[in-house]
């Protein structure tokens, strides 16, 4: 492979907002592909499906990951992809969740991460 | 209201002190970096705060274009019009006018 | 094949960044090309240069400095770094703090020589 051919790559991220710096610096580093005009996609694996959890409010001088993450289309990503059992295990409904997610079933799962070149887990 | 004094700055000419931000103080910030404020930059720096309270974060130049055109329109949301008003790094230099916390270096 | 690194575990925390240097080292024993090893989150803390190692215990710097020796880039993620009080000389004085706390064969640098190493690699690996 050249150089230059662009690569697509998926950002894993499994760990819930604020219990550790993990998933603040997933979105870290997509956010800085994403500026990088790089091609990237996440998925939000396990507990890192509560990034998405509605009503978040971290003590004051935690950044608030829910406000963060919904920057990402202006980031040029559109889509943010959800895996299906893990937010029914946590009770979140398709109706609690932005516009901009995807869920995906554990069936597309299998195949999902085939189409990427990188896969960074966090 | 008075100027702040030199030391209200760091040595990059940062606010030390985000809530001291006011719109003589941007007037302030902006002079430093040889910039003086019109009503085209008052509306950009009021959206680069607004970025900041939306998504509780300073936006880089991808996101910061996308924001400009969603928000006042497909003319003002291009790369060249930012430069013009903000030159060399409009991100950045505006974030630092408008009093959003000093960037981290990260890109 | 080329291979760019990510660290995210500390020293001492966990294996996983020692696991990090020891395949850094078999990559280039078996003559692929490993140009940057980027350290991310709390991986930063492996390029603290004040590490002292019990002289029976092994020295979490060691593996690193001998893959510097190979011309190996290692690179602390600055956003991280700073966070973490590991600063070189400029970020010291940016912050206005007293010295560097780095050891000298790192360096501190932005995400972008992440996504470089990234869109370079036939692999990308991360460990922690």
């Amino acid at each position: 492979m050249s150089d230059t051919a662009p690569k697509r790559t998926l950002v894993v991220s499994r760990h819930a907002p604020y219990g550790n710096s993990r998933a603040r610096a997933a979105l870290d580093c997509l956010m800085a592909a994403a500026a990088f005009e790089q091609d990237v996609s996440l998925l939000l694996l396990g507990d890192g499906v509560l990034q998405l959890l509605p009503n978040q409010s971290p003590t004051e001088g935690t950044r608030n990951h829910q406000k963060m993450i919904a920057a990402l289309p202006l980031y040029g990503v559109e889509t943010v992809y959800a895996d299906s059992s893990a937010l029914a295990r946590h009770g979140l409904a398709a109706g609690d969740l932005p516009a901009w997610v995807a869920t995906l079933s554990d069936t597309d799962l299998q195949n999902f991460p085939h189409q990427f070149d990188h896969i960074l887990g966090f | 209201m008075p100027p702040l004094p030199d030391s209200a700055f760091d040595g990059e000419g940062f606010l030390r002190d985000l809530n001291a931000w006011n719109h003589g103080v941007a007037e302030q910030l902006a002079s430093a970096e040889g910039i003086a404020l019109t009503e085209a930059h008052w509306e950009v720096l009021h959206l680069l705060r607004a970025f900041y309270d939306e998504f509780d974060a300073s936006p880089a130049m991808r996101p910061l274009v996308s924001y400009c055109k969603l928000k006042l329109g497909p003319d003002k949301g291009k790369s060249i019009y930012l430069m013009q008003l903000f030159p060399g790094s409009p991100a950045k230099i505006g974030s630092k006018i408008a009093g959003l916390p000093k960037p981290d270096n990260c890109l | 094949m080329r291979y760019a690194l990510v660290v995210m575990g500390t020293p001492l925390g966990d294996e996983s960044s020692a696991r990090a240097a020891a395949f850094a080292h078999a990559v280039l024993d078996a003559g692929h090309s490993l140009e940057r090893v980027f350290f991310y989150d709390e991986g930063v803390y492996n390029g603290l240069a004040g590490i002292v190692a019990p002289q029976d215990e092994r020295d979490p710097l060691a593996g690193w400095l001998a893959l510097a020796a190979q011309e190996v880039e290692l690179v602390l993620c600055i956003g991280s770094a700073v966070r973490r009080g590991a600063l070189d000389s400029n970020e010291a004085q940016r912050y206005e703090k007293t010295g560097a706390t780095i050891h000298p064969a790192f360096t501190v640098g932005g995400l972008g020589l992440l996504v470089e190493a990234s869109a370079q690699a036939d692999r990308l690996l991360t460990f922690g």
